[in-house]
């Protein structure tokens, strides 16, 4: 059964991008338009991996990672960070979030991949 | 650039010295750096160097707005020239004056444009990646089918496809030229044994002959005994009756014997028709069957060789489709653009606004208070979320994107 990866981006194109390197990659995808819409989608389903945009209207991607951390069922869901940023203090601040890595924007398809095999759930 | 820098730090410097008026004096500096700025970036295609370029712009209205102050700060004292200063100050209020009044009136609309065009263009380009998003899965089912139709050799291989198709089809027409190879072998067992009944008939033949013979030996002994008979005279009376009814019986014999053996002769020559009809039957078939063998042969063949060539412009329209999938792919990737530069109009559009929102606010309250651009500056900075943006802001360009980076917690 092919796993599961949520996306998190206030960018439709972006999140478009991703998808479909996932999907060819065999993975189903779920989308989310910012932090407090993919809180609302994470109601249990299971969810293998997370890949959020750090800056988002509404809920920016840091806290949305802190609140998923908090939720029983996704304390353990490996998160990437995907963002322009670069700075060394938002990296730190992802880290303390809970997020396993960071990747910043524009990403190459194939680095993501490798990303998340890496950190994917069994 | 490094002048800017120093000019920015003057700006602090001079701010912190004379704030009331010098504010004023860069407001419009620093309102028209940015705005300039803004329109750089629009004009310029949105273009890393056109990025540059605005830094440069907003570098450049700071260092005049603190030329500006300086100018202000640095009248003497004596009294002839007083007048002359004050005359001065007065034309100065009244630009500025007017540069408020156009700062006001061009701020809301320059950060609407600049707004506009980054709707436009996040609307466009998230059209434009779902259209190609589309193209890129039609191409992959067109790869998919494809790869079903050549069968075997692709990663479809579940799917009958078309040379299995054919050979499938080959050995159905071998079971058909089976079945005929076998209908002539049952042929060949009748003739052989109807070539047994022939020589069966020849024995026939032989055993008439002797029946004959033997009823002419019959006939002689019964015409000896009538001989005798008639030599005995009246005592042979009886026997000579009995003589005359053997050689009676004898002639018959014979004629029977030749009957049979006419019959024979007959039964042989039908025999023999047969066998040769037969035999040229057979003939017929095995050449029929032949030819058929030769024709499936050459059918299955024809359509081996258009099935391979099928198979084989499907593989380079796959191999195509693949690779125009890749390259739609690619430009996906780099459509990737759209979200960096969305972020960074997002923040010269929501600076424009805050500066509106001071002047409001100045010309609300009737005065206003001095304006620390550093701090400003500071807190623009603060805003930024690209290597580029905060490397215009420090005048080092900033025109490359940098490649992806990936860390690892």
């Amino acid at each position: 059964m092919a796993k599961t990866i949520m996306i998190v981006d206030d960018s439709a194109s972006l999140r478009q991008v991703v998808s479909i390197a996932l999907k060819g990659a065999g993975f189903e995808v779920i989308e989310a338009c910012d932090g407090q819409d993919a809180l609302s989608k994470l109601n249990g389903q299971k969810i293998h991996l997370i890949i959020s945009d750090v800056n988002m209207p509404n809920m920016d991607g840091i806290s949305f990672v802190r609140e998923a951390k908090k939720l029983p069922n996704y304390k353990f869901t490996p998160v990437i960070m995907l963002t322009t940023e670069s700075q060394e203090a938002k990296k730190q601040a992802g880290q303390a979030a809970g997020a396993k890595a960071w990747v910043v924007k524009p990403f190459q398809p194939a680095q993501m991949l490798t990303a998340v095999s890496k950190l994917i759930l069994p | 650039m490094r002048a800017a820098g120093d000019s920015m730090d003057g700006i602090a410097r001079g701010s912190a010295r004379r704030p009331a008026r010098s504010w004023r004096r860069a407001i419009p500096q620093l309102g028209t750096g940015l705005l300039g700025a803004a329109l750089i970036l629009l004009a310029g295609g949105l273009e890393p160097a056109s990025m540059a370029l605005a830094g440069v712009m907003l570098a450049g209205a700071a260092a005049i707005g603190v030329g500006a102050s300086r100018r202000g700060g640095g009248a003497g004292s004596a009294a002839a020239q007083g007048a002359q200063q004050e005359q001065d100050r007065e034309e100065g209020r009244g630009r500025i004056a007017a540069l408020d009044t156009l700062c006001a009136g061009v701020l809301p609309i320059w950060s609407s444009q600049v707004e506009a065009g980054r709707a436009q263009m996040e609307e466009s380009i998230t059209a434009l990646t779902g259209r190609f998003a589309a193209l890129s899965e039609r191409l992959q089912d067109a790869v998919t089918a494809s790869e079903s139709v050549a069968g075997g050799s692709g990663a479809a291989s579940d799917h009958t496809g078309m040379v299995e198709l054919l050979d499938s089809s080959q050995r159905e027409m071998g079971s058909i030229i089976d079945s005929l190879r076998a209908a002539m072998r049952s042929k060949e067992a009748l003739l052989n044994e109807m070539d047994r009944l022939a020589k069966f008939t020849v024995e026939l033949k032989g055993m008439a002959a002797e029946v004959a013979s033997l009823a002419m030996e019959t006939n002689l002994l019964a015409l000896n005994a009538a001989i005798e008979a008639a030599h005995a005279g009246e005592a042979g009376r009886g026997f000579a009756v009995v003589a005359a009814e053997v050689r009676k019986l004898s002639r018959q014999s014979g004629e029977t014997g030749k009957r049979i053996s006419g019959s024979v002769e007959e039964i042989n020559r039908a025999i023999a028709s047969a066998l040769a009809a037969s035999e040229q039957s057979a003939q017929q078939d095995a050449e029929s069957v032949k030819h058929s063998e030769a024709v499936i042969g050459g059918v299955i063949e024809r359509l081996h060789g258009a099935a391979s060539r099928m198979t084989e412009s499907s593989r380079t329209l796959q191999q195509t489709n693949l690779g125009i999938r890749d390259e739609i792919f690619d430009v996906l990737v780099s459509l990737q653009f759209q979200d960096r530069v969305s972020q960074i109009l997002s923040h010269i559009r929501d600076d424009m606004q805050k500066l509106e929102k001071q002047l409001d606010d100045c010309r609300g309250a009737g005065q206003c208070e001095a304006i620390d651009v550093a701090a400003w500056l500071g807190e623009l900075s603060r805003t930024y979320t690209t290597t580029e943006q905060r490397e215009i802001h420090q005048g080092r360009g900033g025109t490359k994107v940098a490649d992806s980076e990936i860390t690892f917690f």
